[in-house]
């Protein structure tokens, strides 16, 4: 079992942050559906092979929606019904659908350990400041949804933002009873957050090393290439007007 | 002890979680006006300028030093950059530094220049929408396409937004109205500050 586990292959974080930015520059560049759809299927391809197949169905899940909603706002638009809603629908089924791309990639950059994150950005020999702030902000933002949850639910039990209708009537006072706490909680993390940073040595301006070893391997690199081919194919396809 | 001029680790962190939950505020401000072309242009982003005026207050008081500044939008364009539109994402860069520009030389010491910041921030936001339709319009026309509209309707669709979009008069309102509710969410933010923050010790 723990064998097993050693040989299951995780992508380097290095390798997340690339197809990031490969994936953001992919999107800008490709227009037609198809190449989209190619490139999606690729990201989809990546997931499976990095080892997280149970991500498929949810992000195809995301696609089949979205397209929905795109294919709805189109649909409202031709047939000239309110157009400001038509264009909104349409706008956001398209760019959220490309979006899924990058944004499944960062998901995937934010489950890594924070010590492999720091350590793959010191190797990339970014400034330390931009290492502790890459490594905050992707962990932060489940945090904050996490805060808001228990914040809503201990306002429910003291009868503030009950239901969509009172929520609306009262609407300053909830969102003060809501705010204020989270800021105050977001401080206190983020005072928390900081204290223990000094205690592992973040702020020691000598050599570290990492605890967890980090290695960028000939399959990140065949993920890497896999993902640049998908991506320059439909590209080359799409200016020679084949899709 | 002689206080730096530069954030600490700790006054870094505080910033970085702040401005990520302004982001966030941004984000689910917009949500419930995503629908609508009128709304999402003219009061979503000063909307979100208003209640993330509390939070700005609070950061720029608890942390008045070089880097707060650069961060917020920095925080905010990283958004952008990781939905497909670099140049918003540049955009904002290029607001982070004029944004510790305009603070340079005891900004923080005075109340209106504060608010300047955070109330170009929320503009740029305004733009921002506007921005990203203009990156994405051989995209948007391509899609129309696909999803089943002819080429003449998608390109007239696409002309009609742009004339929503780019019409100065549009473009104006949406600045004053997220220049107005930004600093109206300043005002807020300085109210909230001695009404909840100082009591409970945090600034």
């Amino acid at each position: 079992m723990g064998a097993e586990k050693r040989r299951r292959f995780r992508p380097d974080p290095r390798t997340w942050l690339l197809f990031c930015l490969l994936g953001i520059a992919a999107i800008l560049v490709i227009r037609s559906e198809i190449g989209c759809l190619c490139l999606f299927l690729a990201c989809l391809l990546i997931h499976l092979l990095a080892g997280n197949g149970g991500k498929i169905l949810p992000y195809g899940l995301y696609y089949l929606i979205f397209y929905g909603i795109g294919w709805l706002g189109v649909g409202l638009m031709d047939s000239g019904v309110a157009f400001s809603v038509s264009s909104m629908l349409s706008s956001i089924g398209i760019v959220s659908r490309k979006v899924l791309v990058p944004l499944s990639f960062a998901v995937c950059l934010a489950g890594e350990p924070t010590g492999s994150l720091m350590a793959a950005l010191q190797n990339l020999h970014l400034p330390k400041a931009a290492g502790i702030g890459t490594a905050v902000v992707l962990r932060f933002f489940p945090t904050i949804a996490g805060e808001y949850r228990a914040i809503r639910s201990s306002q429910r039990f003291r009868g503030i933002g009950v239901g969509v209708l009172h929520t609306l009537t009262h609407l300053p006072a909830t969102a003060e009873y809501i705010l204020i706490p989270l800021i105050l909680r977001t401080t206190k993390v983020a005072e928390e957050l900081s204290a223990s940073m000094t205690v592992r040595g973040v702020r020691f301006s000598g050599e570290t090393a990492s605890y967890r070893s980090i290695r960028f391997c000939w399959k990140d690199a065949a993920l890497l290439v896999l993902l640049l081919a998908v991506s320059w194919t439909a590209l080359f396809l799409e200016r020679s007007g084949v899709l | 002890m002689k206080q730096s001029k530069f954030l600490s680790l700790k006054e870094f962190v505080i910033v970085l979680l702040l401005a990520c939950v302004e982001t966030a505020i941004g984000l689910v401000v917009t949500m419930p006006f995503a629908a609508n072309l009128q709304l999402v242009y003219f009061l979503a982003p000063g909307l979100a300028g208003l209640i993330n005026g509390i939070i700005y207050v609070l950061i720029i008081r608890k942390c008045p030093k070089i880097g707060t500044q650069f961060l917020i939008p920095a925080i905010y364009g990283l958004y952008f950059l990781f939905a497909g539109s670099v140049y918003v994402f540049i955009f904002f860069m290029i607001l982070a530094v004029v944004n510790e520009l305009i603070m340079l030389g005891g900004g923080y010491g005075s109340k209106i220049r504060s608010a300047v910041p955070h109330a170009l921030t929320w503009m740029l936001n305004a733009m921002g929408s506007t921005l990203t339709m203009l990156l994405f319009r051989d995209s948007l026309v391509e899609s129309y396409v696909a999803m089943g509209m002819d080429a003449a309707s998608a390109d007239a669709a696409i002309a009609s937004l742009e004339g929503f979009w780019l019409a100065p008069q549009n473009i104006a309102i949406a600045l004053v109205a997220a220049a107005a509710l930004s600093i109206a969410g300043y005002a807020l933010g300085m109210k909230m500050l001695d009404k909840h923050f100082k009591p409970a010790g945090i600034v």
